[in-house]
Parts: structure tokens; sequence; C-alpha cells
């Protein structure tokens, strides 16, 4: 378990200020502070619930709003696959709960641990230290931010943490050309797609780049 | 539909999706490579969709140009030469301090 506290730990120094901003992101959109701080506990996914909150307070249809924020956490369909096998060994009392706090943090740093340990034992424990050392920090700067979110000036200009937020996990995201078309032509969907009302040219500009970036890559060698 | 209900919906898919794969207990070995290939593309896609309109747009229409634009371009540049989520929030916001009104 310590191991893998101790291999998530340069992770979680932004899952506090990243909690903070969803917090404080939620009640300026009209979500209260409680439904705010569930919304961290059930959703378990930053990027997802900050649009999530803020499809809200721009009134899309809930269908929108609800559907931008899954496609967002589709992501995590991908290491649930990876996973599933270790994840096999663990007792079900603990496999299932644990799938809840399957962030990326604690998918990417565990999947590596993996690769060189085989112990089932080991590997629950380290799961549990890393996952759960992560989502810590996580739900106590979305407490903070829900409960001080009204305090908090305009002149401290958060509104400009959304956008940089997201940039801050989008450029690591790109690993190369074909996701990098899929960021270009996603992105300017979204933006061209403006005019579209509910948020949906975020929904939108998600498909087109998924396509894009399905269309640009080389295609899979036969057989394999 | 009340915020909270959108919120109880959005936690629900979420736990399916994660279980997703996890439910078959590993004895789905492997995933179609088209499949892990398009689930490959949705965080750049997503996630640039979501940083562009929350970036370039007011409503419906295009913002005009101000500190949110050059901390915009900072900010990638710093994420992108050294890959540190933190440094590259904290610059985005300092920069929008120092010049912002």
């Amino acid at each position: 378990m310590a191991a893998g506290v101790r291999r998530i730990f340069p992770l979680t120094i932004i899952a506090g200020p990243f909690g903070l901003i969803y917090g404080v992101t939620a009640v300026e959109n009209g979500i209260s502070s409680f439904d705010a701080i569930l919304g961290s506990f059930l959703i378990m996914g930053g990027a997802a619930q900050i649009a999530l909150v803020e499809l809200i307070g721009e009134e899309a249809s809930w269908g929108v709003a609800v559907s931008t924020a899954l496609i967002i956490n589709l992501r995590f369909a991908l290491y649930s696959a990876t996973i599933a096998s270790s994840f096999a060994e663990f007792p079900k009392r603990w496999r299932f709960p644990l799938t809840h706090v399957l962030t990326d943090q604690a998918a990417v740093t565990s999947l590596m641990e993996f690769e060189t340990q085989r112990d089932p034992f080991y590997r629950l424990w380290f799961f549990i230290g890393s996952a759960a050392f992560f989502v810590s920090p996580w739900l106590i700067g979305t407490t903070i931010g829900a409960l001080v979110g009204g305090e908090i000036s305009d002149g401290w200009q958060l509104g400009f943490a959304v956008p940089a937020t997201f940039i801050a996990l989008l450029v690591p995201s790109i690993k190369n050309r074909p996701m990098l078309v899929a960021a270009v032509v996603g992105g300017s969907v979204a933006v061209a797609g403006s005019f579209l009302p509910n948020g949906l040219n975020i929904i939108a500009g998600a498909f087109s780049g998924i396509a894009a970036g399905v269309l640009a890559s080389p295609s899979p060698e036969p057989g394999s | 539909m009340s915020p909270l209900t959108q919120i109880l919906l959005a936690g629900l898919g979420t736990y399916l999706i994660r279980v997703s794969f996890i439910a078959f207990g590993g004895r789905l070995r492997s995933i179609p490579p088209r499949v892990e290939l398009a689930l490959s593309m949705i965080p750049p896609a997503v996630l640039a969709s979501i940083a562009a309109s929350s970036l370039l747009l007011e409503g419906d229409e295009l913002r005009g140009l101000d500190e949110w634009h050059i901390a915009g371009v900072a900010a990638a540049l710093v994420a992108w030469r050294t890959k540190n989520v933190a440094l590259c929030l904290s610059v985005g916001m300092a920069i929008v301090w120092a010049i912002g009104p």
C-alpha cells in the first residue's frame, strides 16, 4: 500500500487545486454546495464534472449535459479493458467498490507497476494505496471549493481556470499525429458549431474529432 | 431536470463505463483494434472541444481578443514543453492576473 501511495504522490499535487476549481465552478453555475460535493463522490471524474456543471449553468438540455459528461468518461472503458485481468484476481468485495475509484492517475500508475509485480495480494494493496490516496485531496478540494465558492471574487479570474484546466489535460493526451488531428478537428468543429443549441457543439466536436483521428490513423496490419 | 438528478445519472453512467470490462472478470482478453483506436481518440477530441469552446467562445459568439488568449497559448506551451499540469495551470493563471483588468 505504501508503494502505491509513493508512486502516485507526484500526481496528487494537482488533485486538490483541481477539486477546488470544480467546486467553485459548480456553485458559480448555480449548483448547491451539497450537490457539487456529492458530484465528486458519485462521478469521480473532474473533466466530466466541470463540463456537466458548465452545461447545467448554461441551461443546456439534461440529455446533452449528461451525454457530454459520459462521452468524456468513455475513456474509462479503455482502462477497464486493460486492468480487467488484474482486477479478476481481486476478491469480489474489493473488485466492485475499487472500480469506482479507477481514475486516470490510479489506472496509469497501477498498470505500470503491474507489469513487474504479479502477486494479486500486492497488486490489490498497491491499487488501494494509490487510488485512495489520489481521491482524498480531490474530495477535500471539492468540499472547500463548493463551500467557499460564492465568496471568491471575480477579480480572481477563476473563470479562466476552466479553459486552463482543459488545456493542461489536453496537451499531454496528444501522443501521436492522428491524436493531434482528432484534437484540431474536435476543437474547430466545437467553435464553428457555436450556433448549435444546448451545448451540442461539444458533442459535434467530440464525434468529428474521434472520426478524424480514426481516419488519420494507419489502418491496422492484416491479421493483427 | 434538477442538477442533482443529472449528477446521479452521470454518476451511474460513469460507473457502468468503468465496470464494463471488469464485470466480465478478465475473460475478454482483448478488445478489437478498431474499438481500441476509437477509444484512444476520445481524450484528445473531447478535451479539445471543451478547451476551445471555453477559451474562444462567450455564449455563442467568439470572444474579443484579450488576456485569456495570451494566457491560453502560454499555458499550452508550458504543458507541451514540461508535461507539468500544475505548472501549466499556475503560469496561465499568473498571466491572466498580471495583465487582466
